[in-house]
């Protein structure tokens, strides 16, 4: 291995003139503007002169390279791809765990790669593999499309409620509030609604069951009457000829029913 | 026909070997724990402030009669793999488990045993999560790839208590965190993510027309449910709106090609503060925003947030620059080599 690094000096530079020459027994990292670092199997390490003259009393001192800022010569070198000292026994096990983290490493990669690659619109092939990941991913909540404001910015969904106490007061609400505090809270809310659109159709009914039962007992509630709103986006000349953001023709109504609330 | 197969032979091995020697590099050249230290202690505490805000809605979100009934949300989860303790957790236990959980996350910050908060600090996000998933978004998603990545690497080996107790025991010896492959594989997955994240953050924006029109952020902007400042304004200046739009599309594509060059790092790193910090005064995720931000914070150089660090605290020295991290003893004016010296293995080389 190091006669071959010896005699492509051009592939030191490529990878920053560092050379690893492990049949030293040792690590020796080098960087033609930073000096030379030594990194013994003990994990520790020694700094070094660009020289190769290193401070007097390194017990690393006949390790060091008499190397400038470029690898000039690398037959000058050559006497140093010698036997070192045998390697422990612990190294043939280093290498499998480095084999083992490799091949998760490259499993991890396909798989954070392929979680957003296989959302709609998607191949079969990406569907496919992202079928082979989505355990692995789901486990460690990794499966997002990252789609942030895509394709496009959306109109809003709110979620507009009224809510029948037994002695027949109603309380009427909606769905994010703006002045929640703080605005992560806020989010929250705004996201349960946001959601309500792209719930499976086969829950829709029961999300919604969902939602009345906890407005009803967070109100104390016996009925509580829900509807989904779309805030419809303006557009730039809407708002140059004087329209507001909250003009009320801006929001359209969808009712999702009444519900009937026992936790109350 | 050997003959004509053996220099490509040669020439595909050394290709390899040149490949895999760059991975290598890439992946686990030791890199010093002080940025990783510096991205556990931003991230534990955008997820103290996460979690402490599910606390003042605990029962809602989280109760037997919360907004999504744990009924609901199991079977939304059937065919998947998903997994959260508040499965477990009966409704008398729901406050001692939050407050475990909040204690294990402050430990986690404080870089308190940090191999194991941090563990159990990604089973605290994920579950929460998993718990309550119509209510996420962008920053539990990020919370949730940060955390995991800070227990892949070794976070506490740097500005923790880990640390501090590390020190207090080992003396002068173990002032300065050593290099480790360990950190450098996290910091590159985090990397690596952030890359992953801005592309198809990017891609998925031009299946949409308005990102191409230009009106994609006057559309942002003019969601009243985001907005947190009027932008109205800026139904004036519609050549702005078309600016800000291509130029947030094109630099979240090329994000992970122009990142990895050192002279536009700083230029993509600009960009990506004017852009979170935009996302979190014009349209209020200020949680997300800083987020991405530490996400990005991953891309700094180790040298420089080390000489920070060493900066800011007080009472020590500036380090040395050098190109790793070099925990050597001070050594005594001992001329060589009379000097004792740890063993080495004879090697009859560069003696002059």
């Amino acid at each position: 291995m190091i006669e071959r690094r010896i005699a492509a000096p051009q592939q030191w530079r490529r990878i920053e003139r560092r050379i690893l020459l492990t049949s030293l027994g040792y690590r020796h990292w080098l960087k033609g503007t930073d000096g030379i670092c030594l990194w013994a199997p003990d994990g520790r390490l020694k700094p070094g002169r660009k020289d190769g003259r290193d401070l007097p009393g390194s017990s690393w001192h006949s390790r060091y390279l008499p190397m400038g800022d470029h690898v000039v010569n690398p037959d000058a070198h050559s006497r140093l791809a010698v036997p070192g000292p045998t390697p422990p026994r612990h190294r043939n096990g280093r290498r499998y765990w480095r084999w083992m983290v490799n091949l998760w490493l490259v499993f991890h990669l396909v798989a954070i790669v392929i979680a957003p690659a296989a959302m709609d619109p998607s191949s079969e092939l990406a569907r496919s593999v992202h079928d082979v990941c989505q355990p692995y991913l789901e486990a460690l909540y990794l499966d997002h499309g990252y789609h942030f404001f895509a394709p496009a910015p959306e109109e809003s969904t709110l979620l507009s409620f009224e809510a029948e106490r037994p002695d027949g007061t109603v309380v009427r609400g909606r769905i994010p509030d703006r002045a929640t505090q703080p605005r992560l809270l806020y989010h929250r809310y705004f996201m349960l609604t946001e959601h309500m659109n792209q719930s499976p159709e086969e829950f829709r009914d029961r999300w919604h069951e969902s939602y009345a039962q906890h407005l009803g007992r967070a109100y104390g509630a016996s009925r509580v009457k829900l509807i989904r709103q779309t805030h419809l986006l303006s557009s730039m000349e809407r708002i140059r000829e004087g329209g507001r953001l909250t003009d009320p023709e801006s929001y359209e109504d969808h009712p999702l029913g009444d519900f009937a609330c026992d936790a109350y | 026909m050997r003959r004509l197969l053996n220099p490509v032979v040669r020439d595909l091995t050394a290709r390899g070997r040149s490949l895999a020697d760059d991975w290598d590099a890439f992946w686990f050249r030791p890199a010093d724990p002080t940025l990783l230290g510096l991205l556990r202690i931003l991230t534990g505490l955008m997820l103290l402030y996460t979690h402490a805000v599910w606390g003042l809605v605990l029962g809602q979100f989280f109760g037997p009669v919360s907004w999504l009934s744990p009924a609901l949300v199991r079977a939304t989860q059937q065919d998947q793999y998903n997994y959260s303790f508040w499965w477990l957790v009966a409704d008398g236990w729901m406050w001692p488990v939050y407050g475990f959980s909040m204690a294990v996350l402050l430990l986690f910050t404080l870089g308190l045993f940090t191999r194991v908060t941090s563990i159990l600090s990604l089973l605290v996000v994920i579950s929460f999560a998993h718990r309550v998933p119509q209510a996420t978004f962008g920053l539990d998603q990020i919370n949730a790839m940060l955390t995991l990545y800070l227990a892949i690497g070794p976070s506490g080996q740097a500005l923790s208590l880990d640390r501090f107790i590390a020190r207090r025991r080992g003396g002068s010896a173990l002032s300065r965190p050593a290099p480790s492959a360990g950190a450098n594989l996290a910091l590159r997955l985090i990397n690596v993510h952030m890359c992953v994240i801005y592309f198809f953050a990017g891609i998925s924006k031009l299946q949409g027309e308005a990102w191409w029109t230009g009106e994609a952020m006057w559309r942002a902007f003019s969601n009243l449910e985001y907005q947190s400042i009027d932008m109205t304004w800026l139904a004036w200046h519609p050549w702005l709106l078309n600016l800000l739009t291509h130029v947030s599309v094109l630099w979240e594509v090329f994000f992970c090609v122009l990142i990895w060059q050192p002279r536009l790092r700083p230029l993509m790193l600009a960009g990506a503060v004017v852009l979170h910090v935009g996302i979190g005064a014009c349209l209020g995720m200020w949680t997300f925003g800083l987020i991405m931000l530490v996400g990005c914070a991953s891309f700094l150089p180790n040298q420089a947030v080390r000489d920070l660090v060493a900066a800011l605290s007080p009472g020590r020295s500036r380090p040395r620059t050098a190109l790793m991290a070099l925990p050597t003893p001070p050594q005594p004016a001992v001329p060589w080599p009379s000097r004792p010296e740890v063993p080495e293995p004879a090697l009859p080389l560069n003696r002059a």
